[in-house]
């Protein structure tokens, strides 16, 4: 009786567990965060020219993109030195050996690199801190900031439904007094963050010509760096709708013809090998694809992009023929930037036992 | 019998049991030894049944939850129950359990740094005297107890009598100058001086390596009370009172730093325009173990953006120690020796440092004039060395004799004053030598302290003021002069 009570409990548990819905949550991140620090180790306190290690652990959202080019720097590092390449050295001097990590040959000792990081992957950057003698610090207790910087190329995607509807339904909504439909949205995680401000819902009439419509975006940095990088757009029109004339006049040109060089934070590259590389899986000569580039001079706190185009005359012609009078538009968006982060924290030496 | 004591008598005799039939009396006999028998334990099933229990519990919530959770599916409540079981609060609930007598991480005491527990004393010196009333002309002894109470060794005290006897004066009272120490000993210090200076009587002696924290003693007798300050005839039953004075000096070095931390300017421009820039004020460090504390202030807010910020740093000083700073006596006496230094990993150069010298008092000293007599080797108050000076004056003014002095007093201060001495022949820092009249001393300003151009994001530096300066401890004792003849 006890075992088939004991059984069937825990065929119970089983079963429920196969059959539910898991949700899963990035749980040490915000979506506005692309790579975020979650974790920095530094001795508690150094003595005079004694070695300790001091490391951040950097993860990357589980629901954003792959992270590509991270480098992760200290700051303001001196009077401390590194040990690095089995010797001390200067913060600021090039690395002499290949390093620890994938991208550390060639860099400054106080830099360490890796190509890429998955989405929800972490790593530990780690350096060996030399403290300064007693001397340097005049017998007194040291307390000194250090700045830890991340930068890394990151993409993001935003898909956004425009919801048109013809004129003579939206007048019925009004009239019943019904709330008017409104397109979703939704985006994956990343630093900057882009609302539509597209007035919605699009109203139209079944005349023999194409209806303009002018999407809006806001590109808001909401993490807490700032990107480094021009910032490259790539706006995937869906059918039946397409580009006009004003759409050029605001930057925005077709992805074949589009041939400009992007700043990337430190070198100009190709906008397009930029881009490619960053969406590997996508291919963006198929289909219709609009690409706009944002210097990077520009204020990333709060930027609107418009973006012109047109419901086409054929697709009110097939919308008249089968009457439709609401249709719901995906649009995507694509976007790639160059993002730095900053952290700050403090190391202490006390001037005892040298 | 009472008609309560009878009621009670009578309920007795209807609670008597009834007779009852042979089987069912042995029945209950059997039964009642079976009772009366003490019960076994069974002890094996009870362990096994916890055991059991403690297994399902650990399988439940080690293997099953957690798998149940991982298994792509994931069940609310199952989800549910494995967080509360996986939260901080139950981990530390099973740690309380598992550790009953430790205390957890999160509430245990930071070990405190033995750096904080140094206090900010120095040496202090104790007269004792063993006898209150001494009769006029008889020997007596005194006691003196020279304490280091701050956290530095120091390597010699210069113990003198501060009211030395004038064996010069005439029949006038003077009750500071009574006491001759002309014939006196001391044991546990070394004489340095005995003799006639400047009129007055004068005793030096000194006492070597008194480590932080421990005491020294030292005997003296053959003190006697002067023949010539016994009051008059007719006054002879009267007490008069004598004051003794002994006091200790020794060098001692202060530091202090600020930080000015440095940003590179585009990289702020970037920061301003994302709205990343933050400023805050620096607040500087003093050392902790020496009598005097050095007080660094600067008005501008921090990172300095590199090539257009400037700012000054103000510097003042307080003595917290029972002790005051002194004046040594001899040659190249000064009060306190300042020393400024941007102790920076940049080589700024000169030019970027200190553009208008060294200030005094509010004054910007745009000339020395007061240069000469820095070489030689007299120093008179707010005479200023600066830049290539400095190493000039290591090799042949004021500062060879004043290491040359210091050197018998404090190896640090010795060491100090090399190294910045050397820092000033590199030309690598820039050092700016600066001599203080305590008496004029209200504030020292580092002016237009102009900010390097970086070639990283940021950097700090660190401005640090180093005082080197004598320090003494007094003490006194009354002796009442019996005049009995």
């Amino acid at each position: 009786m006890k075992k088939l009570l004991l059984a069937s409990v825990l065929l119970i548990f089983l079963a429920l567990g196969c059959v539910g819905n898991e949700e899963r949550k990035e749980t040490k991140l915000q979506v506005n965060q692309g790579l975020g620090v979650i974790n920095v180790y530094s001795p508690p306190d150094f003595t005079p020219k004694t070695t300790g290690t001091f490391s951040i652990t950097v993860r990357n959202n589980l629901e954003g993109f792959y992270a590509k080019n991270v480098i992760a720097t200290l700051e303001n590092v001196r009077p401390f030195k590194i040990f690095d390449c089995g010797e001390e050295n200067d913060p600021l001097k090039t690395r002499s050996c290949s390093g620890s990590y994938e991208l550390d040959k060639g860099l400054l000792v106080s830099q360490h690199g890796v190509k890429m990081l998955a989405p929800g992957q972490e790593i530990i950057f780690t350096w060996y801190l030399v403290a300064p003698s007693s001397e340097e610090i005049a017998n007194i207790a040291l307390e000194h900031p250090l700045y830890y910087l991340v930068e890394y190329d990151y993409a993001e995607t935003v898909s956004q439904n425009i919801v048109m509807i013809h004129e003579k339904e939206y007048q019925r909504i009004i009239q019943s007094n019904e709330s008017l439909p409104v397109g979703t949205s939704f985006s994956s995680a990343g630093e900057l963050r882009v609302y539509t401000k597209t007035p919605q819902p699009i109203r139209y009439q079944f005349f023999d010509s194409a209806v303009p419509i002018t999407l809006i975006f806001e590109l808001k940095n909401e993490g807490s760096g700032y990107p480094v990088s021009d910032v490259l757009l790539v706006a995937q029109l869906p059918k039946g709708i397409g580009s006009t004339e004003s759409t050029e006049a605001h930057g925005w040109y077709s992805y074949k013809d589009f041939n400009e060089d992007c700043y990337n934070g430190s070198a100009e590259i190709d906008c397009k090998e930029w881009l490619e590389e960053m969406f590997k899986d996508y291919d963006f000569s198929k289909g219709n694809f609009l690409i706009k580039k944002l210097d990077h001079a520009l204020n990333f706190q709060d930027v609107f992009v418009y973006l012109p185009v047109e419901v086409t005359q054929e697709e009110i012609s097939k919308l008249k023929s089968s009457n439709t009078l609401s249709k719901t538009y995906p649009f995507s968006l694509y976007i790639v930037y160059r993002y730095a982060t900053e952290g700050k924290t403090y190391i202490k030496v006390y001037p005892l036992g040298e | 019998m009472s008609f309560f004591k009878k009621i009670k008598s009578d309920l007795g005799k209807k609670r008597e049991p009834a007779e009852k039939p042979t089987e069912e009396k042995e029945m209950i006999e059997e039964l009642e030894k079976e009772l009366e028998q003490p019960k076994k334990t069974d002890w094996t099933k009870i362990v096994l049944f916890v055991v059991g229990i403690i297994v399902a519990i650990v399988v439940i919530i080690f293997i099953a939850l957690p798998w149940i959770s991982r298994s792509g599916a994931g069940w609310s409540i199952s989800q549910g129950i494995s967080g509360i079981f996986s939260t901080y609060s139950f981990r530390k609930l099973i740690y309380e359990l598992t550790h009953p007598f430790e205390v957890t991480p999160e509430e245990s005491e930071v070990e405190e740094n033995p750096y904080k527990q140094q206090t900010m004393e120095g040496i202090r010196v104790e007269l004792q005297v063993y006898q209150n009333e001494i009769p006029y002309g008889n020997p007596f002894a005194i006691g003196i107890k020279i304490k280091n109470l701050g956290s530095k060794d120091v390597k010699r005290v210069d113990i003198e009598f501060a009211n030395p006897h004038n064996p010069a004066f005439g029949f006038t009272y003077q009750p500071t100058k009574c006491i001759d120490i002309s014939e006196m000993k001391c044991s546990g210090a070394t004489v340095e001086y005995q003799g006639e200076f400047g009129g007055n009587y004068t005793y030096v002696m000194h006492v070597d390596n008194i480590p932080a924290g421990s005491e020294k003693d030292i005997i003296c007798t053959n003190l006697i009370l002067d023949e010539k300050c016994r009051p008059p005839e007719g006054v002879s039953n009267a007490k008069l009172t004598h004051v003794l004075s002994v006091r200790g000096v020794t060098y001692y070095v202060s530091n202090a730093r600020l930080p000015i931390e440095v940003i590179d300017s585009d990289y702020a421009q970037t920061l301003m325009k994302n709205g990343k820039f933050y400023t805050v004020a620096q607040v500087a460090t003093a050392e902790i173990g020496a009598p005097l504390k050095i007080n660094l202030n600067t008005l501008a807010d921090q990172p300095l953006i590199d090539t257009i910020g400037q700012t000054s740093v103000m510097v003042g000083y307080e003595v917290p120690a029972s002790g005051k700073l002194a004046t040594k006596g001899g040659k190249n006496k000064f009060p306190i020796l300042l020393i400024t230094t941007e102790k920076s990993p940049i080589d700024m150069g000169k030019p970027t440092m200190f553009g208008e010298g060294c200030i005094m008092d509010g004054k910007v000293a745009t000339e020395y004039p007061t240069k000469s007599c820095c070489f030689e080797g007299e120093l008179y108050w707010g005479c200023e060395i600066c830049d290539n000076d400095l190493s000039d004056a290591c090799k042949y003014g004021l500062i060879r004799d004043l290491r040359k002095e210091i050197e018998n007093y404090s190896d640090e201060a010795a060491q100090v004053l090399e190294t910045y001495c050397q820092l000033a022949n590199s030309n690598k820092k820039h050092v700016c030598f600066n001599t203080l009249l305590r008496q004029e001393f209200k504030g020292y300003v580092i002016p237009n302290i102009k900010v390097p151009d970086i070639n990283t994001k940021r950097e700090t530096f660190y401005i640090t003021v180093t005082a080197i300066y004598p320090y003494a401890s007094e003490s006194s004792a009354q002796i009442y002069g019996i005049a009995t003849r």
